[in-house]
């Protein structure tokens, strides 16, 4: 392309839009980050890499060993609960078989600080469960209580298995029965076929739950937070370091941990890059094997109740806290004083409206800039015709890998002085750090969902329109929106939702001002105001689940009216 | 290798009935195809036969021994999927060696085994290619070499080819018969193509709603359907309802609207409605009057190649009529008369 046709393609301004954006708030606050990293006291040097990595004083480098120990036992956990499940659901019809399937992908709607809170209330030391078996059983002290890295990995078990699950659950719906059926009639028996055929079939969606689940966990800020007592992880010691206000410090583990999670999403796009086989059937439909036997049907229905009821707990606990007096839940095993004086203030008063307001605006803020800076980049991602498309397609998915701690201190320190990105303005203690931050974290999100519609989009839809006489925006209008809409809008709520209950960066960025709901709960339940704390919490859980529901709800329809 | 007996086979799907009720025997060494439309019951047979899916009552025998709720890889038959079910993620060798691997049969008997069976199908050479980049046709072929390398007491083949093209389809049903009369192996192939069928098999089972609508070789289920279902499932045919009269030392059979056809004298069939059936091939069309004809117009005319496909119009009924494209009358237009002659001697009468 000459230059003159360049200036006159409009994608080319588009484009000079697009790249100053993620410079700004992608490229150079990590970059500045990286450049800082290498100052001790104004004067460059590697002083703070060798401080961490010092192997005298291992405080730091315990926390990457913590980090990666933790991240590994996570992928375990989470397989082993995980895989089985999708394995059985998918294999056995049984009584309610639909409904546990369903309700195994419950975790995902708890917002990160709200689930590890309900753990809290239930398996730590003055938690319902230890209580109960105490009491129960006539004890002096509690059996067992929650605490450290046991209830970071419990969590992480909780909350990651789910990865392993749905994407066991997708992959086994994508093989074909045939091919199992295939193996039976050449003489494998059970054991044989599941070691030859199934689980190599599955490899592509294990590795991919794996790595995803080992980058979670490693990113992880909200168990620790609140379980760790000790136990050093790097997520965790970066916010602790810029608590001391060592921030040399802070940058150089937020360099670190930055090189682990892209080295993970790079590694990740790598692989999926290479999936290799598509399977060539079409429309064959799994036959579930159905349990016979009226001992083995009450089993796994026995089994199936106890799951589903362990799976809801901590959505219950914090349900039942909601209802709880403030202050009057001390000693006993179950709450005595119940009231619904929570939910009536989070609508009266406007104190206490006032956090939800502050991250309703922020939220909205944030997610009309995703929708407009994500759809655009997916639209020239996909069907763009310039050089560097899968280098915009990286950039833009860089946040979606990096933990919220570091995305909080890549903001800290780049915008700590003015900048052509802030209009020359320094945001510390401003409003607008926090909706920057929700902007960048959820980006992705928007930009997955709308290039995954574009790139199911045939481009010979638009053209069958226009052949047909329809004008641009007419076919637009008309087919295209209509196509896109659906996934995009699930996208965009997800983004909203995720960005009202967001934690991790908040913790990091907020100032009382525009103190987020997430923050709220947590100084409520300092002050043991675990009623309120938990009212917001259910708020959010409401909404989540909503939007998760509205989103399902919208990519059927798609699905079912998508031609194959 | 082994002969397959039915015996009163019935498969239900939640209280729907699918199979009923099947009995019929396969005999050893035989090419045996289940025709039929889809939903009439053959997969379900084969896929009973294979063990996939247990009967709800009757019994399959391999031989004399009952099978029917052996486990589906104790039974040993080869089968070959219609979409192939080719194992993604191996090799062609490692596809074909599956069943060998099962069987425990040492490496180097295994390798020689996978050659064989490649070369039967002109396969040699790819044995290292992975399997999704291979051709349908290639695919196809895989798939047949790792039915038969195990040396199946039977070979099972569910519609294998429906997913090939024109040309390639009739290729692999010559391979396919060629192996089989090679091999000698007990064949049972699902069809609903009843070219197909008729080309390839000792005999055919023309099914239709979980019944046997007739069990015999091509040419009789061709020439002399048992009924309605068989005389129009087996290709283009003209079925008139009317009543079958004896007058004058004649059988006869007239249409209500006035068509009569004048069957020979020993057709077997008692007075009273009836139903005459005649292929569109064995109705002659002359320019003038010729013998025992009828007047009839050109309705429409389409052109085949070796045949041309008519629609007549006689004594108010339509016929069609094929005729080939270097007959007298091929050149027939739409709106011309032409002369109509029906072969009663080869017309099938049917009760129903």
């Amino acid at each position: 392309m000459s230059f003159k046709s360049t200036i006159r393609n409009p994608q080319f301004y588009i484009l000079l839009i697009l790249g100053f954006i993620i410079l700004g708030y992608i490229i150079y606050p990590s970059a500045t980050v990286l450049w800082d990293s290498f100052f001790r006291d104004g004067r460059m040097s590697l002083q703070n890499y060798a401080d961490f990595f010092d192997l005298e004083s291992t405080s730091y480098i315990e926390g990457l060993f913590n980090s990666i120990w933790v991240a590994f036992a996570s992928v375990l956990i989470s397989a082993l609960i995980g895989v089985p499940l999708a394995l059985i659901f998918s294999t056995y019809e049984f009584p309610g078989r639909s409904i546990f399937a369903a309700l195994a992908t419950l975790p995902i709607v708890l917002p990160p600080l709200v689930g590890v809170i309900s753990f809290l209330f239930l398996y730590s030391e003055s938690g319902m469960v230890p209580r109960l078996i105490q009491v129960a059983l006539g004890l002096d002290e509690v059996p067992f209580s929650l605490n450290g890295v046991w209830a970071i990995l419990l969590v992480h078990g909780y909350t990651m298995y789910v990865f392993f699950y749905l994407f066991t659950s997708a992959a086994l719906k994508g093989l074909d029965p045939a091919v199992e059926e295939a193996a039976v009639n050449l003489g494998a028996s059970t054991w044989f076929r599941f070691r030859t055929i199934t689980l190599p079939l599955l490899t592509p969606a294990l590795v991919a739950s794996s790595l995803l689940v080992f980058m979670t966990s490693m990113n992880s800020f909200s168990a620790p937070y609140i379980f760790a007592s000790g136990f050093r992880v790097l997520s965790l010691s970066i916010y602790t370091s810029k608590l001391n206000g060592d921030m040399e410090m802070a940058v150089t583990q937020t360099v670190i941990l930055s090189g682990f999670s892209l080295g993970f999403l790079f590694w990740m796009r790598y692989y999926e890059s290479r999936r290799q086989y598509a399977m060539t059937t079409k429309g064959v439909i799994a036959k579930r094997q159905e349990v016979q036997g009226r001992g083995l049907r009450f089993l796994i229905g026995a089994v199936g109740i106890i799951m589903v009821t362990i799976l809801l707990l901590p959505h219950m606990t914090i349900l039942l806290m909601s209802f709880v007096k403030d202050g009057s839940w001390t000693f006993q095993i179950l709450p005595t004083q119940y009231t619904t004086e929570n939910y009536g203030r989070l609508f009266q008063d406007a104190s206490v409206w006032e956090p939800i307001k502050n991250s309703i605006n922020m939220a909205v803020i944030a997610t009309v800039a995703d929708l407009v800076i994500g759809v655009t980049a997916a639209y020239l991602v996909v069907k763009g015709t310039f050089r560097g498309r899968r280098l915009l397609d990286a950039l833009v998915m860089i946040p979606w890998a990096l933990p919220g701690t570091v995305v909080a201190i890549n903001l800290i320190i780049a915008f700590s002085k003015g900048t052509p990105f802030s209009f020359g303005q320094v945001l510390i203690g401003s409003f607008w750090l926090l909706p920057i931050a929700y902007f960048i974290r959820h980006l992705p999100i928007i930009f997955r969902a709308s290039s995954a519609a574009f790139e199911q989009l045939d481009d010979s839809l638009e053209e069958a329109a226009r052949n047909l006489g329809a004008g641009r925006f007419y076919a637009f209008r008309r087919v295209t929106l209509p196509l896109i809409g659906p996934s995009v809008l699930a996208g965009t709520l997800l983004a909203f939702v995720t960005a009202l209950g967001e934690f991790v960066a908040s913790i990091l960025l907020y100032v009382y001002s525009n103190r987020p709901i997430a923050i709220e709960i947590l100084s409520q339940l300092r002050q043991f105001n675990i009623g309120s704390a938990a009212a917001y919490g259910v708020f959010l859980l409401i909404l989540v689940s909503v939007v998760l529901l509205g989103s399902n709800y919208i990519s059927r329809g798609t699905a079912n009216r998508s031609l194959s | 290798m082994a002969q397959v007996t039915l015996n009163q086979l019935t498969k239900q799907f939640d209280d729907t009935p699918v199979v009923k009720g099947i009995s019929l025997t396969v005999k050893d060494g035989e090419f045996f195809s289940l025709l039929g439309p889809s939903g009439c019951g053959k997969t379900t047979i084969l896929r009973m036969i294979a063990g996939f899916t247990f009967p709800t009552s009757g019994a399959i025998l391999f031989d004399d021994q009952d099978v029917s709720y052996i486990p589906p890889n104790k039974r040993n038959t080869g089968m070959v999927f219609q979409n192939y079910a080719l194992f993604p993620h191996m090799t062609v060798f490692e596809n074909v060696a599956f069943g060998l691997r099962t069987r425990k049969v040492p490496k180097a008997d295994m390798a020689d085994r996978v050659a064989g069976a490649l070369k039967l199908v002109d396969m040699s050479g790819l044995e290292e290619r992975p399997v999704p980049r291979l051709s349908g046709g290639q695919q196809q072929r895989v798939a047949l070499a790792r039915a038969i390398v195990i040396e199946p007491d039977l070979l099972l083949l569910d519609e294998p080819l429906s997913n090939l093209d024109t040309k390639l389809r009739e290729e692999t049903r010559e391979q396919i018969q060629d192996l089989q009369k090679q091999l000698g192996i007990t064949t049972i192939y699902v069809t609903h193509d009843q070219e197909e069928a008729l080309a390839v098999s000792d005999r055919i089972a023309v099914m239709y709603n979980g019944v046997c609508q007739q069990l015999d070789i091509p040419d009789v289920i061709y020439r002399q359907p048992a009924n309605r279902f068989v005389a129009t499932f087996m290709g283009k045919m003209n079925l008139w309802e009317g009543t079958l009269a004896h007058e004058d030392g004649q059988r006869l059979f007239r249409h209500e609207r006035g068509l009569t056809v004048i069957l020979p004298q020993h057709t077997a069939i008692e007075a009273g409605p009836a139903i005459l059936a005649m292929r569109p091939q064995i109705i002659k069309l002359s320019p003038g009057i010729l013998g025992q004809s009828t007047a009839g117009r050109v309705i429409d005319r389409q052109f085949k190649g070796a045949t041309v496909e008519f629609i007549i119009e006689v004594a108010g009924e339509q016929v069609t009529v094929v005729t080939h494209s270097d007959d007298l009358v091929a050149g027939k237009q739409p709106g011309e008369e032409v002369w109509v002659q029906m072969p009663g001697d080869q017309a099938i009468v049917l009760k129903d």
